[in-house]
């Protein structure tokens, strides 16, 4: 038997061997990409735009970790 | 296999905590995610090929002036850098978010939030480029934004700008996923599905993500290099004060090159999938089409400088990668003889996918083979310049990526929406792409070869040039309706389309073996046992529902019961090593490319001794006491881990703060440095090896400051308690890894910098 069949217990099962947790839907995502943009977008126009990025990153990856922590 | 058919329904979520448009803002999806990459990619499609007709009305005879030549310059900038990055990379990556987890058989990607995440930044850095549309500040460089053209004061306006940081923000996302796919390859495979089982679109799309990875961040190190000297006054690309105006040129065609192949190496493997099920046979030479993909991810980062044979680098440099150029066209005609002869004798069903495949085997070599006369540098430099290059890489991208994505996207639509695509608009639009994409670039190929050059927005008036240039804008169009004729096409078969069941073309890989569309999870049913590289042929021949071939009973392929140790090893290191630290392992191994990028500059510079600040002028002694601190740091994290490990929580909690101490000593030590160099008149601008030395040590000094947030975040949950057990044990370790990196980093920074700047 294929060691990875061993090692995931045989057919039949998925290929995380169920053990990957699949994520509810999340906004954090979406927000932390929204402040990665401003930042961006801020550096070619004001920096109030840059500071409002790093903001909105902070508060959204302590969203997402807090996340993390409760499923 | 047999299908069903079903009433399809969208794609549901797994939770419904959003409805409607919020769903699709909030997905962790990879299938909605796919979905609305490809989505994306064709969005922006129409827009680069509407710049793209433009261009073409201009060119349609000569001397016209309906665009200014700073029009015409924008368009073709845009055109280029659109297509590249905003349309093949989301349109590949999307297929490879799609269909990569169903093929095998996972549930979705390794990390699905950071998969919306970099959906959102990609799409974020695409709006930022054309934002610059609205501030009147529209890039008009070329798509390869050559420096010292593009430093002050020879391109003032900020299009550059606008051009870098949109990329940067894109290539966040690029990354992202890249490292994403490389885990779900690695660590969410089905059970039986060894390294020599996968599809083949699966290995492409992990060879892509490995090119993505070493490929883009010394694009993005040049971008840094490029943005500073416009925005901060560094002198990396200033001639004036002895720059090398050679070194942007290799730092992004280091990228450009190996650029092809992540546009390419994915269409392969679509035509992998297609021809073989198409022609109703196993595809010939597995070992060799996987193969022949694995070493053109590896060997491309040799190729780069093909693309400077006129920049006069010396006859030994230019022999060196004219060879190595040529030796590269070796691995893809190993492809198309594979394709070939899969086809060869097999049952062929003319279905549109079939048709996209077949067209891509007949145009794709025509760019093949211009691609090798480029290597022979006498010819290229003949032809550089002229449309005989524009008619060479269109081959190669549009008849090559665009042909593939269309066959692709025939194929996987009835997966993604449970409906077939219309087949009579479907043959009528390949037609017409077919005879547009031949009208359209073909001719180039003999208004290049009699010197027309590209890059200009009008021509001359010499024999036969007018005429060829109506022929290729009569191509353009027709290619354009062929575009529009997708379009409607999708509209019509999203509502109208015959159901597709599960597998209605008879097709062998994991992803047919669920409904059309999948459920959230993607499989309710368990999955059939894979013993070979097409699971459900095998369950078909096995239960007698389909024949088994002439020639092509079941070959039970790579991971037998005598598998060798080396794979019984690696899948062992694998299983052990948890997901996020397989993660932060690849993501290092990418981000050292971009350290690579800059000592790349730094080596170039730190020798051009110009009488002013340089090596010797640096405290040694003070920051070798400050790097001390930051080695010791690697030590301390390594006993946290321990204490975390034997349940020693507060252990864990004192050597983690004694880490965070120990690296911030190290940033204290550094900004002392930057303030006596400030008050000695050293700064970002002052010559060549300050700017440099400033933006190596300064990227340093960030991965620190990030590092240190990492692991402040980490210390506050563990004193909320948040480790016990061995929970997010995993976490830890990434971060940990992630220190060790930054360390290492710096005994590279500080060997070079100071160890060597002291002995000379």
């Amino acid at each position: 038997m294929p060691v990875e069949e061993l090692e995931h217990g045989g057919h039949g099962t998925h290929g995380d061997g169920g053990e990957h947790e699949l994520p509810h839907e999340s906004l954090s995502p979406i927000t932390l990409a929204a402040g990665i943009g401003l930042l961006g977008f801020g550096l070619l126009t004001s920096l109030v735009f840059s500071i409002v990025g790093i903001a909105v990153m902070g508060w959204a990856l302590a969203r997402w970790i807090e996340e993390m922590r409760h499923g | 296999m047999a299908t069903v058919a079903h009433e399809p329904s969208r794609p549901a979520e797994a939770d419904e905590r959003y409805s409607g448009l919020l769903a699709w803002l909030a997905t962790t999806d990879h299938k909605r995610i796919g979905i609305l990459y490809i989505g994306t990619g064709l969005v922006f499609l129409l827009v680069a090929g509407f710049e793209a007709l433009l261009m073409r009305i201009q060119l349609t005879q000569p001397r016209l002036e309906f665009l200014s030549p700073q029009a015409y310059n924008a368009l073709f900038t845009m055109h280029g850098t659109t297509m590249v990055f905003l349309v093949g990379m989301p349109i590949l990556f999307g297929f490879i978010n799609y269909v990569v987890p169903l093929q095998v058989g996972a549930r979705d990607m390794a990390f699905p939030r950071l998969n919306a995440l970099s959906y959102w930044t990609f799409l974020f850095g695409s709006l930022i480029l054309h934002f610059s549309f609205l501030m009147n500040a529209v890039p008009d460089m070329g798509w390869y934004a050559y420096a010292p053209l593009t430093v002050r004061p020879y391109t003032t306006h900020p299009g550059v700008d606008f051009w870098i940081v949109s990329l940067l923000v894109t290539a966040v996302g690029s990354i992202a996923t890249a490292v994403n796919v490389v885990v779900t390859v690695a660590k969410l495979r089905a059970p039986g599905m060894t390294a020599f089982r996968m599809p083949i679109f699966t290995w492409m799309g992990l060879a892509t993500s490995v090119i993505a990875l070493y490929a883009l961040p010394p694009l993005a190190a040049a971008q840094v290099m490029l943005l500073f000297d416009r925005q901060f006054g560094t002198h990396f690309f200033d001639e004036r004060l002895g720059a090398d105006p050679l070194l942007w040129q290799h730092l992004f065609w280091f990228f450009g090159h190996p650029e092809v192949y992540i546009l390419i190496l994915p269409a392969f493997g679509m035509i992998s999938e297609i021809v073989p099920v198409f022609a109703g046979k196993r595809i010939f030479g597995y070992p060799f089409v996987v193969g022949s993909g694995v070493f053109i991810a590896f060997y491309s980062m040799l190729v780069w400088a093909h693309h400077m044979f006129t920049a006069g680098m010396g006859f030994i440099p230019e022999a060196f990668f004219g060879a190595t150029t040529m030796v590269i066209a070796i691995p893809t005609g190993v492809k198309i003889l594979n394709w070939l002869a899969t086809i060869w004798g097999g049952r062929i069903r003319f279905e549109i996918p079939m048709l996209y495949a077949l067209a891509l085997l007949v145009l794709f070599p025509i760019g093949g083979v211009t691609g090798v006369h480029f290597a022979t540098v006498p010819i290229d430099w003949q032809t550089t310049d002229t449309y005989y290059v524009v008619a060479h890489f269109h081959y190669v991208l549009f008849a090559g990526t665009i042909l593939a994505s269309l066959g692709g996207f025939y194929y996987w639509f009835p997966k993604m929406f449970g409906r077939m695509l219309d087949d009579r608009l479907g043959i009528w639009q390949f037609w017409l792409t077919a005879i547009g994409v031949n009208l359209t670039f073909f001719p180039m190929h003999v208004v290049g070869l009699m010197g027309m050059p590209r890059r200009v927005y009008t021509y001359p008036d010499l024999p036969w040039w007018g005429a060829i240039n109506v022929l290729i804008s009569l191509g353009a169009f027709l290619t354009a309706a062929g575009v529009l004729l997708l379009v409607v096409n999708v509209a019509y078969s999203l509502r109208r389309g015959r159901i597709a069941g599960e597998n209605p073309w008879d097709a062998w890989t994991l992803e047919w073996a669920t409904a059309s569309p999948p459920p959230p999870q993607n499989f309710t049913a368990p999955l059939p046992p894979v013993r070979s590289d097409r699971p459900l042929w095998d369950v078909g021949e096995e239960t007698g529902d389909r024949p088994v071939l002439r020639n092509e009973g079941r070959q039970e392929t790579g991971g037998g019961s005598g598998e060798g140790s080396s794979e019984a090893a690696r899948a062992g290191f694998v299983a052990r090593t948890p997901a996020t630290l397989l993660g932060m392992y690849t993501f290092i191994a990418s981000e050292s490319f971009f350290f690579g990028g800059l000592l790349t500059a730094f080596l170039y510079y730190r020798s051009r001794d110009d009488g002013g600040f340089g090596p010797h002028d640096l405290d040694f002694l003070q920051t070798a006491l400050f790097s001390v601190a930051l080695f010791a740091s690697s030590l301390t994290i390594v006993l946290a881990e321990k204490r975390l490990h034997h349940g020693d929580l507060g252990g864990f909690r004192a050597w983690l703060l004694a880490t965070i101490a120990l690296g911030a000593a190290f940033i204290v030590g550094q900004g002392m440095e930057y303030v006596t160099l400030y008050r000695e008149g050293v700064t970002l601008s002052t010559n060549l090896f300050s700017s440099a030395f400033f933006t190596l040590t300064g990227f340093h000094g960030l991965h620190v400051l990030i590092g240190l947030l990492a692991l402040g975040i980490v210390a506050w949950l563990a004193f909320k308690g948040e480790f016990r057990n061995g929970r997010h044990e995993g976490a830890v370790r990434s971060v940990a890894w992630y220190w060790h990196f930054v360390d290492g980093v710096w005994v590279v920074v500080f060997t070079v910098v100071y160890v060597l700047g002291m002995l000379t």
